[in-house]
């Protein structure tokens, strides 16, 4: 241990006294030493020289040694700065007396510099290892500090990725509780793009930070697939994939995805891992129950994954309930698990509040705290979903649309390719205001093009689609004449105009052919054919026929 | 483009699914699809356009047709999860009476 640099603060009333001292110290190991000739001295010098040890007389007038001594080890706060009391005094008191005031040691006088020596050391030793202490204690804070602060930022995370679900009330009523911060349990639900509900009910094996880690793939791919309108078998074969590639060895994820129709009828579950789910109808009858038929989610290749859901028929006002493995190994005082049997035995007798019932009976099980697991109980409740409000489709500013025309002509040889329609739509779909109408016009523009083709180009007649033999015979016609066409053309003309502040889609065609008329197309009843042209009128603002059935005008509002 | 079908529900119901565009190119795969044994002995019959993109007028005749070949009456076919454009076209072709269009 170095000396260099530790300072020693003598406080006594008498000069000699602190002199001898002063000689002896720095005689013994060169200390730097500092000088109080009474207790506010000592004070005042404590604050401004920060001794590292203090030898402190006890007889002083005014602000006595004890008392001194007391003031200054207030002011210490959570540094240790030792205090050796140096007194005339029998040893016994001094020590009581000594300790009493807050000193840590005594030295009676006349002192042995032998023992002043070896007492000076030891003190100034913990005084040594009381800051090492300290500045490893500051560390830590410092880390502990960072990490709060990196779970809240994290947390952050997490709530934009979950926010966006969908939870009403009236469908889904939940019950969440996680043993940290960031729950093992993910409860996902969205609304389909048909209307439908969406849901993920899973569990993260292990709890906290690295279980929730894999909560962010999983709900950026549920939120995206269920915008697609995917089925269930493929968002799971999906997440499956991401985390298997993501999660260390022996992580997973065993989960419940599952979609209802928008007229809740229909219900589709793909479930690896978890517990049965139970399906209650109207007047609580056990209609269902639901097991797991996979494995968990993250533990199979994508090649090994098994897709495959169950489909179930439900009625309106069917109950479905869903929940994660904490619910039925949670253990009471004696160590007996709740349980599935008692579970299914709330579910079934508890009439309308079993949900309820199921989280008291839960709670008294436990006795209140006593959870080792995430808990997360669910109650879908199957009634028709109205379809989700579109909005800001509908709003552009037509000010400054500039008109603009695209002409096109296909020959016979690009009829004969596979599909021009695709092709043309995607040109038209790629132009200001028309992108959001690709859809329709891509249906238009398919039965334009069909009745241009097959009945003036090609002269085959649609009434000959009558039954399923006939409707092949149609198409091999049509195939064997379209292989033997030569110059033949049809010409698109596709025009975007601003009246009184409408935008329309002028679409002018024209073949080559014979031309056809609308009597020609015979009117479609039940037959499996000509329903066209009524597709055409029904998209179209106004639809007209000139230059004897060869070129057809059709006028769509945009 | 493409058709894939699926028994479920205790072999009860029979599911066609058909991807992308749904026009006279899927002509034979989709008879395919329904002439078989599970699809004339299932009680329902379901066809899932979750994956259609559009469906034009020779596709209304595939379906009219499926329904002639299984003997069907009207509304006992499901036709599922369509898209706006989709379900328009079945509106206004009255398809909504001849089969159950959800």
């Amino acid at each position: 241990m170095s000396n260099k640099g530790q300072k020693i603060l003598v406080v006594d009333d008498i000069a000699t006294n602190r002199s001898l001292l002063r000689q002896t110290l720095v005689a013994l190991n060169n200390y730097d030493v500092f000088e109080a000739a009474s207790g506010e001295e000592a004070i005042s010098q404590f604050d401004k020289e920060k001794p590292d040890l203090i030898l402190m007389d006890i007889m002083m007038p005014d602000l006595d040694g004890h008392e001194t001594t007391r003031i200054i080890k207030e002011n210490m706060g959570d540094d240790h700065i030792p205090i050796i009391f140096v007194t005339a005094l029998s040893e016994d008191d001094s020590l009581s007396t000594a300790l009493a005031s807050g000193g840590d040691d005594f030295i009676s006088k006349p002192f042995n510099i032998e023992i002043l020596a070896s007492k000076i050391n030891a003190h100034l030793r913990i005084r040594e290892l009381t800051q090492q202490l300290n500045s490893k204690n500051e560390i830590l804070t410092g880390f502990n500090q960072n990490l709060l602060r990196e779970q809240e930022l994290i947390e952050h995370f997490f709530e934009s990725a979950i926010k966006q679900s969908f939870l009403d009330d009236n469908l889904i009523k939940y019950h969440m509780s996680s043993l940290s911060a960031f729950n093992g349990d993910l409860l996902l639900v969205e609304r389909g793009p048909q209307g439908g509900l969406y849901l993920v009910l899973g569990d993260f094996s292990g709890h906290g930070l690295t279980a929730a880690m894999g909560t962010l793939p999983v709900a950026m791919i549920f939120f995206k697939m269920v915008k697609e309108n995917s089925s269930v078998g493929d968002i799971a074969r999906e997440i499956n994939f991401q985390l298997y590639k993501l999660m260390p060895p022996g992580m997973f994820f065993t989960a419940t995805i599952l979609e209802l129709n928008a007229r809740s009828e229909i219900m589709s579950v793909w479930m690896g891992g978890m517990p049965e789910n139970y399906c209650l109808g109207k007047s609580g009858e056990l209609k269902n129950v639901i097991h797991s038929q996979h494995m968990p989610l993250g533990v199979l290749a994508d090649v090994e994954f098994n897709s495959s859901m169950q489909v179930f028929n439900v009625e309106s006002e069917d109950k479905i309930y869903l929940y994660s493995d904490g619910v039925i190994e949670a253990r009471n005082s004696t160590g007996e698990l709740f349980g599935d049997k008692r579970l299914e035995n709330i579910l079934v007798d508890g009439g309308a509040e079993r949900f309820d019932k199921v989280l008291n009976e839960l709670n008294d099980f436990t006795g209140g705290n006593n959870q080792n697991d995430d808990i997360t109980l669910v109650e879908l409740n199957c009634c028709a979903v109205s379809a989700p409000e579109k909005s800001g489709d509908n709003v552009i500013n037509t000010t400054n649309a500039l008109p603009w025309n695209i002409s096109l002509s296909l020959s016979a040889e690009d009829m004969r390719s596979s599909n021009p329609v695709n092709q043309i739509s995607d040109i038209l779909g790629s132009m200001p205001y028309i992108s959001r109408h690709k859809g329709v016009l891509h249906v238009l523009l398919t039965e334009i093009y069909t009745n241009s083709l097959d009945h003036g180009i090609l002269n085959i007649e649609s009434a000959s689609k009558t039954d399923g033999e006939n409707f092949d015979d149609y198409y091999k016609r049509r195939d064997a004449a379209l292989f033997k066409l030569e110059d033949a053309s049809i010409d698109f003309n596709f025009k975007f105009l601003v009246e009184n502040k409408n935008q329309y889609l002028e679409i002018q065609v024209q073949d080559s052919g014979k031309g056809y008329k609308k009597e020609d197309i015979k009117n479609a009843g039940d037959a499996p054919h000509g329903r066209g042209l009524e597709i055409i009128h029904s998209f179209s603002e106004k639809v007209s026929f000139s230059d004897d059935g060869k070129s057809l005008n059709v006028l769509y509002k945009l | 483009m493409s058709v894939d079908s699926l028994l479920t529900n205790n072999k009860k119901t029979f599911t066609i699914s058909i991807e992308g565009d749904f026009n006279f190119s899927l002509l034979h795969p989709f008879r395919a699809a329904y002439n078989n044994s599970d699809a004339s002995a299932a009680e329902e019959i379901v066809v899932d356009l979750r994956k259609t993109l559009t469906v034009d007028s020779s596709a209304l005749g595939m379906l009219l047709n499926m329904q002639t070949d299984l003997n069907k009456k009207d509304n006992e076919i499901k036709i599922i999860n369509c898209n706006d454009v989709v379900k328009k076209i079945f509106t206004i072709t009255n398809f909504e009476k001849k089969f159950h269009v959800e």
